[in-house]
Order: structure tokens, then C-alpha cells, then sequence
């Protein structure tokens, strides 16, 4: 296990430059750590008088399909790092991105014995402060606010107006709760023996999930994750998994016929698209969208675009006989595009429609559904969505 | 009001109070500080205003404070400030006023006297006498009604420019009598004006709803006007050895796909791009039918604009009212942006060249139009590069002291490619649509994206 702090996503804003060395440090080990995109690796061997062999490293990982979930576990630390390292794929189930559950438990209980604190009781520090700076900044204005209603009354206008805090100039008004952590270590000194061998009795219990468009991306191009039965243990061939993922989406039924639109072909057709274009793509539902595009991974910067996948059927008698009810294919109106848009630019982020194009039935029947040769008969086209505001384009 | 007033100005420091220093990149979080009002206390009231100045804004108050009495008495005070100003009689001086008749049979306000600075971006010149016959004063007053052999050319508005004009009262609109037609004379004075003067309320019923003009583009299209800017109407991927069950194909021992770069290039196998053929049916409508066609042509206020040879627009836009229209589909966006030309990528800003005896001309920032290079001339310190083998040539020169007195800048342009990011955001083309909700227009602007132009590997 690599021993390096979790990342608990301390954003480094855009317009602030890197804290010097701590920043320059972080961001060469980062380098180092995510240096490669895919979980394949080359290497290069020599074999005799200078000629050097190329091969390629696969890392074949390992992963269980859950189709409650509609996801795969991928329950090794190994492989779990690995996939997450190289091209940031899936996300663990009890953290926020990276599997970092294990690591942030020993740091709670290593700051419990040593006295220092982790970064999430700094953090919750930080939050309590900037709370009490609020409330103190409301009471200044209130009381401000009272001086000149008194001051109108009268009929004279206030002369020392009482000043309210600004967020750089205000301290807290006691440091008692400050004493609090200090006061720790001392009551666990007494157990420091027992409390030893507690680090290694915990037991992993996070794992990694990836969604379906993930795994079949990283199955079918690179062969490097196999997937198991969950009930039989034993590995899926390709085309048995190509169809699992369909069928997880539809409603249980005695005809089980694919469809084109179905939405994990539709989901797949845009990941795969940005993925091959570089692109490391995320699930974007804290922004109201599906999916995030990141230019080097989450570690590295924010993302820089919001997808929002709309399907279109080339066939409008398709969208009739359709049970799923995607949002483009009925009128999409003003009010959502406005609070989308809204949302992502408050996060700095540009709002992408993505239209993929959904073949007829007609022409790709479910027997041609069966193999992911129908992928050819999709399209991807992008648009971009910005507010333009005439005033500022007057130069 | 005087014209002199509200001639279009691009000083974008009248711009202050909305924010000064914000990049492009804040036009939507900002968005809402434009839509503030005035300081009605500050604007100077009367008719011996010369040039009001936009006042600053004051402190904004969230929610009505009960039995707060001062903020009762701010808040009447401003209102009654509103109020006054607005009722001020608005004043055109008769040597600025324009004059113009309106004739409903070809929805076109006929310009008889056009005084001020409006006309050079409004109104259009027709020649009368060819096929649309248009009543024509012959020279000398005959009585003979139409003649159309005569060619005379006669400035003429389309009902928005007419509408906008009187709205703001630069201009006093006639609307033509059948009865007095024949009579009329080309460049007749005030007195032989022979018609009913319209009001702005019998304007505006006459002319919403001509020529394609809605209540909704107009109200952009005076919007946009007042702003300054300039408005005018318009106008198989795969090889047969792809094998579908193993579409990559890393080898070793072939040497293919061994590097992360051409891994990436050899996924790109999903169909991508607007050029892809449409087969959605039915097939998109041909864009002047629908109801997102282009209706406006926009040019910046500071764009040389000649009426009788415009140059490239910098926009079009489209005009929609959210109730009755929803968001484009792809078919409509697709037809829309057929319609447009394609825009190059955004250059990177050209940094100014440093002065010319600077010594060690080091690259600032990180975009730089231009690299300089220069010596300083006898320091002996920071020679560059480029200067280096003259002076070992001088070294070994039989003149030791020849200073080195030219100073020939080395100038190395680097080639300015445009920044990934910022070519994606913009787009190849760019559609503008307004969508007037009750009155107010918000705008939004769709770029046809091209991702796959620049990818992030490979």
C-alpha cells in the first residue's frame, strides 16, 4: 500500500498560486503517482547486443458483477489502487473518490495516540471558526443597522458607524475550545499498549466500484479487468457480460428483446468517445449533469466541462414505442437549460450537450444488439451552452 | 432627449460600476449585476443637462425591515427620485428631429427629412421605378399618380428601425392618406405633409405584427439598439477488418499501439462530429421555416459600417419567446448552424514588445506574441545565445576593441497556436438565440463543439 496521504480534495483555486514548496512537492509526487493514463504499462527489456523488447504490462485485475448495484466490485487493494491511479477509474464506496477509508482510519486512531490531529478535525476546526465569524458579522449588522434607525428617529445621522468584520481581519473571540485536543493524549496514554495493536486489526471493508460504462471500456479494449459470477466465482466471457450490462437496465419481464436505446449503450457510446480522446471521465450528478470531464484527473485541477448526454432517436417511432423516458426526446425547456447553466458557472465549469443519435430499430436489429459491432451505427456530436451578454461584447 | 446623449460609445468605462477587471470567463456569474437599476437621486433632472453621468449603485437591501423608518423614508425618497425623472419632459431640438411617412401597404416608413446620427446604421436606400410600384412624386407637381419610369432613390425603414426611432422620439412618423398620395412631393417641407401624425401607441399597433416583426424581436432588437451595437435582418469509419469483439490491438512483437499516444488515437472509433450525416427523420427543416431561423445580423459598435456594402457580421441571432418555444432539437440546431460560417480558433493575446535597449529580453508570462531577444550592448554580462558566436568571432579578431555596437535584435516568433481549451469553449460556429420571457431577453449562445480537433492525448 503506498503510504501517502488521502486526498481529501483541498481545491486549489484557480487564481491562487501553489503554496510554494508544499504545492510544488505535492504536484511532483502527483506526477509521479498518476503518471500513466491507462492501466497498461510498457516496459522495455534488453535482450542481447543493445536490441531492446517492448512489451506490455497488463496488470489483470480482478472484479465481481453485482447487478443490484449495477456496478463492479473490485474487492483486491491492489487492483483497486491500480485502476484508480492509472486513469482514475471508479470510486470507493465509502470515501469520497479514491478507496481512502483504511488510510483514514489509521490516521484517526494515529493522531489519537500521538495528539496531533487529522486533516478532516482541522478542516471541521476551520468550518467551526468561519461560523462564528458569520454570526458575528450578523450581529455587527444588525446592531448597525439599529444605530441608524435610532439615529434617523432622532433626526441625526450616526457618526461612528460600527464596523463590520470583514472575513481577513477577525479573530476569535476566546481560544478556550482551542485546549480541546491537547487534553486528549493524556487520558490514552494510560492504554497506549492496548491501543497498538489495535492498528492492525482493522479490517478493510471498502471497495472499489466501477460503473458498467468503466468496465466495459477497460475489459474491452485493454483485457486487463475480468469480471466474475457473483454466484459461481468464475469469470464472464466478453459477449455474456456485453449482455448483462443491457439486461440490468430493462424491467424484468418475460420478453427480455434489446433495444438500441437502451442506456448503458447510449451511456457508453459518450464515455468511450471523451476516454479516447483523453479525457478522464467522472460521474458528474454533484452538478446536475452526467458526466465530468477532467483534462488530467481530479487530483490534478477541476473539471473544465459538464456533459449532458441527450439522446436522440433517429426514428421517431422508436421514441413512441420507448418505456424509458430520456429527457430530450420531450420538449426541453428554457427554465432547465437556464438553472443548469446556472449551476455550472457558479462552479466554473462549461455546459456541454452531447447528442448521441440512437439508429432505428429497423436497421439494427436485436441480434446486431448481441455484439458491440452496433456501436458504429451511433453518433456524437457536442454543443456548447454559454450566457451571452451583450453588454461586454461591445468591444 | 438629446441625441447627442445616447450616440453609441464603446468607452468601456462607463461599464464601471458593473465590475472592473472581469475576465470573460465571469459573463455568467456576473450576469445579474447588469440588470440593476439606476441611482434615480443622483441623475440630474431638467433640460439643461448636458451629460448625465451613470451614478454608482447603492447598498442593496434584502427584505423589508418592519417598523424600520429609515429605510421607509430611503425607499420613498428613491421612488419619488424615479418618478421625477422620469416625468421630465423629454425635448428634441427641431434642428435634430427626423421626419418619415408610413405606408402600410409596404410596411415601410418612407424617411422625407433625416437629420441626426441614426441613419448610418439604419434605414436602407430603394430605388423607386422598377417593378414595385410605389407612388412617385414626379418633378413639378404632375397629376398623373404612379410613374414608373422615373428611378429615384429614397430612404426607407423597416418597421423596427421606424418603431425604435419614435420610441425615442428622434423621429415624428406620418402615416400616409390614400387620398393625398399623388399629391405628395419628394422632399416636402412640414406644411405640405399630407397624412395623419401617429403616436407611439398607434405605432407600435401598426407595425408589430408587419414583416415578420413580433413584439419579441423587437423588444431585442431595441434592447440590443440601445446598448450601441448595430442590428441588420438577414438572410464509414471502420475497415472491414475491424474486428468488433477486440477493437484494440496491442502488439509487441508488431510494434502496434505501443505508446499511451497512439492508444488513445486508435479508440476514436465512435462515429463523432457534426459532419457525420443526420439520418434523423423526419429530415431537419429547412432553416428559414423554423421557428429558430436567423433574424437578426449584429455588428459591434465600433465595426466600420456601410449601409450599402456591410461588412461580416460578428453575430446572428434568432429570436424565440420561452412560452410557446421550447429548446432546439438537434435537427433545428443542426439546420442552424448549417447557416453559419465556420469562426477560427481564439489566438492568444499578444504581449507589448519590451523597450528596445532592455537588457535580456526573458519571455514574461505565458502567453507571448513575440520573443525577443537582445544584448546588451558592452556589459559583457548577459550575452544571449544567438550572440555568442560573434562574440568568440570577436575574440579572436584582430580588433580587441571593436565594441560590439550593433544590436540587432534576434526576433524568434514563436508560432502562436491557439490554447486548447479555449478553442474548445468557443467552437467552430456560434448561434445565438433570444429568448424573451415577458418582456425581458436572456441570451445564450451555442457553439458547435469540436472536441475531437483537440484532444488531450494522442
Amino acid at each position: 500500500m503506498i503510504e501517502h496521504q488521502p486526498l481529501p480534495y483541498r481545491p486549489m483555486s484557480r487564481h491562487r498560486r501553489s503554496e510554494g514548496k508544499k504545492g510544488g512537492t505535492r504536484r511532483a509526487e502527483n506526477n509521479k503517482i498518476y503518471a500513466h493514463p491507462l492501466p497498461l504499462t510498457f516496459s522495455q527489456t534488453y535482450v542481447t547486443l543493445g536490441l531492446s523488447r517492448h512489451t506490455v504490462l497488463n496488470p489483470c485485475c480482478e472484479g465481481y458483477w453485482d447487478p443490484l448495484t449495477r456496478s463492479v466490485w473490485v474487492t483486491n487493494p491492489k487492483d483497486s489502487a491500480t485502476l484508480w491511479q492509472r486513469g482514475f477509474f471508479g470510486k470507493g464506496n465509502i470515501s469520497r473518490s479514491e478507496p481512502s477509508w483504511l488510510s483514514r482510519q489509521v490516521n484517526i486512531r494515529k493522531a489519537e495516540l500521538s495528539g496531533k490531529v487529522t486533516s478532516e478535525e482541522i478542516t471541521a476546526k476551520r468550518r467551526e471558526q468561519r461560523k462564528r465569524f458569520k454570526m458575528d458579522r450578523a450581529n455587527a449588522i444588525v446592531t448597525a443597522a439599529a444605530e441608524a434607525e435610532e439615529a434617523f428617529r432622532i433626526g441625526k445621522t450616526v457618526t461612528n458607524p460600527i464596523m463590520i468584520p470583514s472575513g481577513a481581519t477577525w479573530k476569535p473571540a476566546d481560544e478556550a475550545p482551542e485546549k480541546g485536543p491537547s487534553a486528549i493524549p493524556q487520558n490514552h496514554n494510560k492504554q497506549d499498549e492496548g491501543r497498538d495493536g489495535e492498528l492492525d486489526d482493522i479490517v478493510d471493508v471498502e471497495h472499489l466500484q466501477l460503473t458498467p460504462q468503466e468496465a466495459f471500456f477497460l475489459i474491452w479494449c485493454f483485457d486487463c479487468l475480468s469480471v466474475l459470477n457473483p454466484q459461481t466465482a468464475e469469470g464472464m466471457p466478453l459477449q455474456e457480460i456485453w449482455l448483462a450490462f443491457q439486461t440490468c437496465y430493462m424491467d424484468p419481464g418475460p420478453s427480455l428483446q434489446l433495444r438500441p436505446d437502451n442506456p448503458f449503450i447510449v451511456n457508453y457510446v459518450a464515455y468511450h468517445h471523451y476516454r479516447s480522446l483523453g479525457w478522464t471521465v467522472k460521474s458528474g450528478v454533484k452538478f446536475c449533469v452526467d458526466y465530468l470531464l477532467y483534462k488530467r484527473g481530479p487530483v490534478f485541477d477541476h473539471a473544465e466541462f459538464a456533459l449532458v448526454i441527450c439522446p436522440v432517436y433517429e426514428d421517431p417511432a422508436d421514441s413512441d414505442s420507448s418505456t424509458l423516458c430520456f429527457r430530450s426526446t420531450q420538449n426541453i425547456s428554457w427554465s432547465w437549460l437556464s438553472t443548469v447553466n446556472r449551476v455550472n458557472s457558479q462552479v466554473m465549469k462549461m455546459l456541454i450537450l452531447c447528442y448521441v443519435t440512437i439508429p432505428s430499430s429497423v436497421l439494427v436489429s436485436p441480434e446486431m444488439l448481441g455484439s458491440p459491432k452496433c456501436l458504429a451505427y451511433y453518433s456524437v456530436r457536442e454543443v456548447t451552452v454559454r450566457r451571452f451578454i451583450p453588454a461586454r461584447m461591445r468591444d | 432627449m438629446d441625441d447627442i446623449l445616447e450616440l453609441p460609445n464603446a468607452d468601456v468605462s462607463r461599464l464601471q460600476e458593473r465590475g472592473q477587471g472581469e475576465g470573460p470567463d465571469d459573463d455568467d456569474s456576473s450576469a445579474d449585476e447588469e440588470e440593476g437599476g439606476l441611482d434615480w437621486t443622483k441623475l440630474p433632472l431638467g433640460p439643461s443637462v448636458s451629460r448625465p453621468v451613470i451614478p454608482k449603485r447603492g447598498d442593496k437591501e434584502y427584505e423589508p425591515a418592519s417598523g424600520s423608518n429609515l429605510q421607509k423614508y430611503v425607499l420613498e425618497k428613491t421612488r419619488a427620485a424615479m418618478f421625477d425623472a422620469l416625468r421630465t419632459e423629454r425635448t428634441i431640438s427641431n434642428k435634430t428631429i427626423s421626419y418619415g411617412i408610413w405606408y402600410p401597404s409596404i410596411a415601410r416608413v418612407h424617411v422625407t427629412v433625416a437629420r441626426g446620427g441614426h441613419f448610418t446604421s439604419i434605414g436602407h436606400f430603394t430605388s423607386i421605378g422598377h417593378s414595385v410600384p410605389r407612388p412617385t412624386p414626379a418633378p413639378g407637381g404632375s397629376q398623373s399618380g404612379l410613374s414608373l419610369e422615373k428611378v429615384f432613390k429614397r430612404l426607407e425603414l423597416l418597421p423596427e428601425e421606424a418603431l425604435y426611432l419614435v420610441e425615442r422620439g428622434a423621429m415624428f412618423c406620418w402615416k400616409e392618406h390614400d387620398l393625398f398620395a399623388e399629391n405628395t412631393q419628394q422632399g416636402s417641407s412640414l406644411e405640405d405633409m399630407e397624412g395623419s401624425p401617429m403616436s407611439v401607441q398607434q405605432a407600435y399597433a401598426e407595425m408589430i405584427g408587419r414583416e415578420d416583426l413580433t413584439l419579441e424581436r423587437y423588444q431585442v432588437y431595441a434592447y440590443l439598439k440601445r446598448l450601441g451595437l448595430i442590428l441588420s435582418r438577414i438572410t464509414t469509419l471502420f475497415t472491414p477488418a475491424f474486428n468488433w469483439w477486440k477493437p484494440i490491438r496491442i502488439s509487441p512483437l508488431l510494434g502496434i499501439n505501443m505508446n499511451y499516444a497512439s492508444i488513445f488515437r486508435a479508440l476514436r472509433f465512435i462515429p463523432h462530429g457534426h459532419g457525420v450525416p443526420l439520418k434523423v427523420k423526419p429530415p431537419p427543416p429547412s432553416v428559414e421555416e423554423s421557428p429558430y431561423a436567423h433574424f437578426f445580423n449584429v455588428y459591434k459598435p465600433n465595426t466600420p459600417y456601410k449601409k450599402t456594402n456591410p461588412p461580416v457580421p460578428d453575430f446572428a441571432i434568432s429570436v424565440v419567446s420561452a412560452g410557446t418555444t421550447c429548446m432546439p432539437s438537434l435537427a433545428e440546431l443542426t439546420a442552424l448552424f448549417d447557416a453559419l460560417p465556420e469562426i477560427p480558433p481564439p489566438m492568444p493575446r499578444v504581449r507589448q514588445k519590451p523597450p528596445a535597449n532592455s537588457g535580456g529580453g526573458k519571455p514574461q508570462g505565458k502567453i507571448v506574441g513575440k520573443n525577443v531577444q537582445f544584448k546588451t550592448p558592452g556589459a559583457g554580462g548577459k550575452v544571449t545565445t544567438a550572440s555568442a558566436p560573434s562574440t568568440s568571432i570577436s575574440w579572436f579578431s584582430l580588433w580587441p576593441f571593436r565594441k560590439q555596437t550593433t544590436q540587432q535584435p534576434v526576433i524568434k516568433t514563436p508560432e502562436r497556436r491557439p490554447h486548447p481549451m479555449a478553442a474548445i469553449k468557443q467552437g467552430k460556429k456560434i448561434a445565438i438565440i433570444a429568448v424573451v420571457d415577458a418582456g425581458s431577453p436572456s441570451f445564450f449562445r451555442f457553439g458547435q463543439g469540436d472536441f475531437s480537433e483537440w484532444p488531450m492525448a494522442g
